[in-house]
């Protein structure tokens, strides 16, 4: 993620990487947190070398600091080089302020909607998204290749299945059988007209025992 | 005629409709909207005018009239050996939308003009104020056609499948006859067709059902038709095509 301007994180965000790069400098690349941390600290218990810092228990070169405990040579900026403050170059390099509002749901939201680096709205060409889609090789009907399925849907609409150039170009494809306009079946079988069909049971009424005990009957002797 | 609902699955009782609402034992709205001819989702559909959101209890109220009509096969030995899928459920006409900038003079015209369409918005142009209007310039089914009727689930395509995942037009004419004489309906329509690049003769059957009102107050209208390929075959009648 890269961008000009912004906060990332939170009270309860923690980062986790392999490293973490800061801005590169002449002397070198100043902002690594494996070994060392460099930049400015409010205070600083050790410190090779501490641009500025508020107070510090140990520092061998110092090029401000508001108190040091301990100092390894008196004058130390003169004896150890005094890295340069960074300077912006090729990385965007903002300095945050203590008093920065830290990021919450709504500053992200804000930075979303309006930031250069947020959600935008991108206008494709109107060539290429309908060559993507192929919605003009299916007359706007289907954003994708169609399966046998989603075609036989498609046509049950009358003006679909009239639409010539549609259909001719699903042929074309092999997605539509050619003859899907013969309207005369090769072989027909029964038939069953609007009344009630006469149908065997199938299901059992009543308790029939496997001897069928109840359906016997006897004939009247005359 | 009232139809009696299972109060367990009367889409009335719910809150909100999903895709996970029970129309019957087993059966979810999410069957009539994962067919394979035609899948979508509740978000993607548009009500009858194509802005706003569709009435999702009309479109559940449908259905159960056609859970009650999967639930006669459900079990139904006759038809054991086969399985009733929905192969076209509910439909979603491919959707498109164009924004229409209508000069308005001032900034009160256009506001007007913005609130009297759905969908409206406006601001300012290089040449003055401005409603956007949307424009639906996407697919339109026919009225009242199959895939009409699908928008709202009163149509639904039903295919029996065999043990070899095929259709089985023997056994499709078998159901058609049976849901004739056992179930209520507007309209049965059994329909074969040879769109398959293979040329196989594929069967299903439409069931069109009638519009339910909360009341579940509905009468029917016992169409009969046999239609080949989109073109009639036999008015009141089924007719069974086979294969050559």
């Amino acid at each position: 993620m890269i961008g000009h301007k912004g906060t990332i994180g939170g009270p309860l965000m923690d980062y986790y990487g392999k490293s973490y790069g800061g801005f590169p400098a002449k002397v070198t690349n100043l902002a690594c947190f494996y070994g060392s941390l460099v930049g400015k600290a409010a205070e600083a218990i050790h410190a090779d070398y501490s641009i500025h810092a508020a107070s510090a228990g140990f520092a061998r070169g110092a090029a401000t600091a508001v108190q040091a405990v301990k100092a390894a040579a008196v004058g130390g900026p003169s004896t150890l080089p005094i890295p340069e403050v960074p300077v912006p170059g090729i990385m965007p390099f903002i300095p945050i302020q203590p008093t920065a509002p830290i990021p919450n749901p709504a500053i992200v939201e804000l930075q979303l909607s309006s930031s250069n680096y947020g959600i935008r709205n991108v206008a494709v060409d109107p060539k290429l998204k309908s060559k993507i889609t192929k919605s003009d090789d299916y007359k706007e009907l289907f954003n994708h290749d169609p399966s046998i399925h989603e075609i036989r849907s498609k046509l049950r609409d009358p003006q679909h299945f009239g639409n010539g150039s549609f259909t001719s170009y699903l042929v074309s494809q092999g997605k539509l059988n050619g003859d899907f306009k013969k309207n005369m079946p090769k072989n027909i079988g029964r038939s069953a007209s609007k009344t009630g069909t006469i149908r065997l049971g199938v299901n059992l009424l009543g308790n029939n025992p496997s001897d069928n005990r109840s359906k016997r009957f006897k004939v009247n002797k005359k | 005629m009232k139809i009696l609902v299972d109060p367990q699955y009367n889409p009335e009782f719910e809150s909100s409709i999903t895709s996970a609402t029970k129309l019957g034992p087993g059966i979810t709205c999410a069957k009539f909207l994962g067919a394979r001819g035609s899948r979508t989702q509740f978000q993607k559909l548009y009500a009858d005018g194509f802005f706003g959101a569709p009435d999702l209890k009309q479109i559940a109220r449908n259905l159960v009239l056609h859970t009650n009509a999967m639930k006669t096969v459900i079990g139904n030995t006759t038809f054991s050996q086969h399985r009733l899928i929905v192969s076209e459920g509910i439909y979603e006409p491919n959707p498109k939308f164009e924004t229409q900038e209508i000069p308005s003079g001032s900034e009160a015209k256009a506001k007007k003009l913005a609130r009297e369409n759905s969908g409206g918005s406006y601001g300012k142009g290089p040449d003055g104020w401005v409603a956007r209007i949307p424009l639906y310039v996407g697919e339109r089914p026919s009225s009242n056609s199959v895939n009409d009727l699908r928008r709202t689930g009163r149509a639904i395509v039903y295919q029996l499948i065999n043990k070899n995942g095929q259709t089985d037009p023997q056994k499709t004419f078998d159901l058609a006859v049976f849901w004739k004489d056992y179930i209520d309906y507007d309209k049965l329509s059994l329909d074969y067709d040879t769109f398959d690049p293979t040329g196989i003769l594929t069967s299903q059957i439409v069931l069109e059902m009638p519009k339910v009102p909360a009341s579940f107050d509905v009468s029917f209208s016992h169409n009969l038709e046999t239609t080949f390929n989109g073109e009639l075959q036999a008015k009141n009648e089924l007719l069974e095509i086979l294969a050559d």
